[in-house]
């Protein structure tokens, strides 16, 4: 069984002080390995929250929470983003009329953030499935971030994406979009 | 793991970070995201700043259009009047110079040419110039001044003083002329609803009439107002029954049917306000004019103010205006068939168009008449009626704007 102090970070350690105090809860990655946190660290997984609140589980016992969807390094990430972050005010709501901006992510998310496409992509799937809205934002602007101002040919590699159009297909679309291009 | 594997709900979420510009490029890039960003345009473009002339947000307005643009295509279409990528359609409409009218419905267009009015169907080409779906016979040389046409209430005024009126006008008829007036009858306008009319003469008498159906059509006078000027333009408020512009040679003034005899006379600071040709409301209070001082101005009825102005490129006089009830305005004026786009959050013109007019002659004429819906561009000018289609995707660029840099340069230097 790994705890946190496993994870070298200085944020953990602050967090493995406070052990005696918080209450905690344990949470099982899909590979089965265990990781014990904080619970107020786990409620900003709004699934977690809500999994806590709705099956009245009593935080004296010691259950393990399942996570069938993500695997341990990925939950380690997660784990590691959401205790730095754990004082962070709620994220605004999104104004769907408002243009988002991409260019407000901070140092410490994009250093975290280095990581391979892969890996990106987990996250984005964690914090989808866990409902951390603050990873879920700061991971699809970084990817935003990748898209942006490049030419589809340029996207494509980025991303390996297979080119499936036809080549008249891809005559009509281009043409369709050509209005995009000229500034 | 890739971005491949993301399901569409998290495209989605990272395509709403990124521009009009960039979401282009992604949806060339597989079929995939094509159909993504395709569907989800609407959501997707929300953020992104209004457009010019495709908007279609006010009901009037898209009752208008031939068609409904997708998210997608308003952008792409208005770039094209922005840039000047249209293709132009012209049908000589008589070989003497004329002074025609053009309104637009619905399903029709409507255009004026002598004494005759014509009604075309609209399609997607524009319309079918060739088939008029009706044809409104007037007496001979007794040419069409003016008409108006709401709620399938057509009325015209003539040359004689006499108005017609015609509440069937796509079936086609020869029109009966009532005598109104003891002088040609300069402009003419009928209320929403289509049970009021208002015509101004050059005597400077304004007349407001109800329309009364018995066994015909009657026009019955309910009240009279002495302009003391030629009226150039009247024109009833779509959003106040109540309320009437009238402009006449020096002046603009609004006149409320309770109380006639004391118009409100618009001002403009220091500025005179000559000869509006044309008026048009786009709200309570509100209403443009553009006229002879090579002037396209907004007023406001709380301030009995004019709220801003845009000046003609080229300085000429301009005699015809439209709105598209957002912030798209497009103003006619006195030579080359010339036409001016502005947007009205915007200080300068967008685009200038060109349209033809007699060729033979070699003198350029003013655009009489204008109407436009999301796709289509038409103008009325001496013998010619000119459509602008801006939908299609043409590499043929009637790009203007050079003129605009220059004239603004020369204003500057001034």
């Amino acid at each position: 069984m790994s705890t946190l102090n496993t994870v070298k970070s200085p944020a953990m350690n602050v967090n493995f002080f406070a052990f005696a105090i918080m209450p905690n809860i344990k949470l099982q990655s899909s590979d089965g390995e265990t990781f014990e946190i904080d619970v107020e660290i786990a409620k900003c997984s709004v699934t977690i929250k809500t999994m806590l609140e709705d099956l009245g589980m009593d935080e004296e016992e010691e259950e393990v929470v399942p996570l069938p969807n993500v695997n341990s390094a990925i939950l380690r990430k997660v784990i590691q983003w959401a205790t730095y972050h754990k004082d962070d005010p709620p994220p605004p709501e999104d104004d769907d009329n408002k243009e988002k901006r991409t260019d407000d992510i901070s140092s410490w998310d994009a250093d975290f953030l280095k990581v391979d496409q892969g890996t990106l992509f987990e996250l984005i799937l964690a914090a989808n499935y866990l409902d951390i809205k603050g990873l879920l934002d700061v991971t699809c602007k970084t990817v935003a971030n990748m898209i942006k101002g490049k030419a589809p040919e340029e996207i494509r590699k980025t991303f390996n994406i297979k080119n499936d159009f036809t080549p008249s297909e891809e005559e009509q679309v281009r043409k369709e979009n050509e209005w995009c291009e000229e500034k | 793991m890739s971005l491949d594997s993301l399901c569409t709900e998290l495209i989605v979420k990272i395509c709403s970070y990124l521009n009009i510009n960039d979401l282009c490029s992604l949806k060339q890039t597989s079929k995939r995201y094509y159909d993504v960003i395709s569907s989800w345009a609407e959501v997707l473009c929300k953020k992104d700043p209004l457009t010019v002339v495709t908007n279609q947000n006010n009901d009037k307005f898209v009752s208008n259009c031939y068609r409904k643009l997708h998210q997608w295509d308003k952008y792409r279409v208005s770039r094209n009047w922005v840039k000047g990528k249209y293709t132009v359609k012209c049908f000589p409409i008589s070989k003497k110079r004329l002074l025609p009218d053009l309104k637009m419905t619905d399903k029709y267009l409507w255009i004026s040419r002598g004494e005759h009015i014509f009604c075309y169907k609209r399609n997607t080409e524009g319309v079918d110039i060739r088939n008029p779906e009706a044809v409104l016979l007037g007496k001979r040389g007794n040419d069409v001044i003016n008409f108006q046409i709401k709620n399938d209430m057509l009325v015209s005024a003539y040359g004689n003083g006499s108005i017609a009126l015609c509440d069937n006008p796509t079936e086609g008829t020869t029109l009966n002329c009532e005598l109104c007036h003891d002088s040609d009858i300069n402009s003419i306008d009928v209320n929403e609803a289509g049970t009021m009319v208002v015509s101004g003469c050059r005597e400077g008498k304004l007349k407001i009439w109800s329309i009364v159906k018995e066994n015909e059509l009657m026009l019955d006078l309910n009240n009279l107002a002495n302009v003391q000027e030629l009226t150039r333009k009247v024109s009833i408020s779509d959003f106040n029954n109540n309320e009437i512009a009238v402009s006449t040679r020096l002046a603009l003034s609004l006149y409320d049917l309770n109380k006639l005899r004391s118009p409100l006379t618009l001002t403009d600071l220091n500025k005179n306000i000559v000869g509006v040709n044309d008026i048009k409301w786009d709200g309570l209070y509100t209403f443009w004019t553009c006229g002879h001082d090579s002037l396209v101005r907004h007023w406001d009825l709380r301030l009995g103010r004019c709220v801003k102005r845009f000046l003609d490129p080229c300085d000429a006089a301009l005699y015809c205006l439209e709105l598209d009830q957002c912030n798209t305005i497009l103003a006619g004026a006195q030579s080359h068939g010339r036409v001016t786009l502005w947007d009205s959050r915007l200080r300068e013109a967008l685009q200038i168009y060109f349209t033809t007019s007699n060729q033979t002659v070699h003198k350029s004429s003013p655009v009489y008449s204008l109407a436009f819906d999301a796709d289509y561009l038409y103008t009325a000018t001496d013998c010619n009626l000119n459509f602008l289609n801006f939908a299609g995707y043409t590499d043929n660029i009637l790009d203007h704007r050079f003129f605009l840099q220059r004239s603004y340069k020369v204003s500057l230097e001034r």
